[in-house]
């Protein structure tokens, strides 16, 4: 389903992946962390981009990968391919990615956000949608 | 478990909000659809929810929750132990609620199942079911026990027998105990000395009208028509 070459991260490290990398942590990252707030990132052209550090940005493009493909799966079987959002519960942490409506169709744009803790699916939506309008 | 006993909560999910499907499964097999889509469909879906599932479980990551949001609506599945609910709607801003509700069924529906399974004995259940040994690890220290409150419906003891008055209790703020003197009469005197201080008059409340109303002289006694009397046939 995701890349079976990149390594699944561990709890330690989805917990603070910078620290796991053993680069320097990013302020931002851990601030969000201790107040466990989301960190969203923008996709656009095949590139993530977050304010969150460089390892955080390559472990949301993982789990997008994953959720995409998930979405799809599901969304095949039921005959629904525009796929709108996708979020998931792991453990204590929460994963989501929107598509952007305003952004081209044949390249489309998303946006997305980890925390971690479980928060609530419409709660993270929202703030994706605010942070999409940003 | 009876099936008409999981479809009534399931029914009352399927009409709740804007839900157009619930699916209840453990691992690929279908345990309850209540989908609008064919039998086929729904089985390939629940297959491809259990493959995601297996793929997170390979992972070691404890995936409970997903939603996923279409153009034709959203799905949402919730995980307990071995059984999902899948549910579709229409409106993302119901997921939460959704889950909620899911997962209060699956406690509940899983409570029932325990339940059952008390009920036919299962002797997996350790110390639930009497004649099971429990192992020691879980047996709690002996605890003094209290005195067995006495039975109305035990046989009548026979009476104990004192030799000698068994001393009352002292009790240091209630004195000894003093003869009740017998009430008084209440005399005359004490009427007057002003312990029955007043009385209230009766007045007498107005009655009905005495006077009662007049027709005048011009007229009819009465504005219904008389009384028809029937004429005798010949």
């Amino acid at each position: 389903m995701s890349n079976p070459e990149k390594p699944t991260p561990t709890p330690e490290t989805a917990q603070k992946p910078a620290a796991a990398s053993g680069s320097e942590a990013n302020p931002v990252l851990t601030e969000a962390l201790d107040k466990q707030r989301p960190r969203y990132f923008r996709v656009s052209g095949g590139a993530a981009r977050g304010r969150s550090g460089r390892a955080d940005t390559e472990r949301f493009a993982d789990e997008l990968m994953t959720l995409q493909e998930c979405a799809q799966i599901v969304g095949e079987r039921l005959e629904m391919n525009a796929i709108a959002f996708g979020v998931i519960y792991d453990g204590d942490e929460t994963i989501a990615f929107r598509y952007d409506p305003n952004s081209d169709p044949r390249k489309p744009d998303l946006v997305g956000g980890l925390v971690n803790r479980r928060m609530a699916m419409r709660e993270l939506l929202a703030g994706l949608n605010h942070y999409m309008n940003e | 478990m009876s099936k008409e006993s999981i479809q009534g909560p399931l029914s009352a999910l399927r009409n709740a909000g804007t839900v157009c499907g619930v699916c209840l499964t453990r691992g690929s097999e279908v345990l309850v659809n209540l989908f609008a889509f064919s039998e086929a469909r729904v089985n390939d879906m629940v297959t491809a929810i259990d493959d995601i599932q297996a793929y997170f479980k390979k992972k070691k990551r404890r995936v409970d929750q997903m939603s996923f949001g279409y153009d034709g609506g959203c799905v949402t599945l919730v995980e307990d132990g071995e059984f999902r609910l899948i549910v579709m709607h229409m409106l993302a801003e119901e997921v939460d609620f959704i889950a909620k509700a899911a997962r209060a069924f699956l406690a509940d529906f899983q409570l029932n199942l325990f339940a059952e399974q008390i009920a036919a004995g299962n002797t997996r259940l350790i110390g639930v079911v009497p004649d099971t040994p429990v192992p020691a690890a879980l047996m709690e220290p002996p605890k003094a026990k209290a005195p067995a409150p006495a039975k109305e419906s035990a046989k009548p003891k026979p009476p104990v027998k004192i030799d000698r008055p068994m001393p009352l209790p002292k009790q240091s703020s209630v004195g000894p105990a003093q003869p009740v003197k017998p009430e008084e009469p209440i005399s005359a005197e004490s009427e007057s000395t002003g312990e029955v201080e007043w009385v209230p008059e009766l007045k007498e409340l107005p009655g009905p009208p005495t006077t009662a109303a007049r027709l005048a002289d011009n007229q009819p006694g009465s504005t219904l028509p008389p009384p028809r009397r029937p004429k005798p046939r010949v």
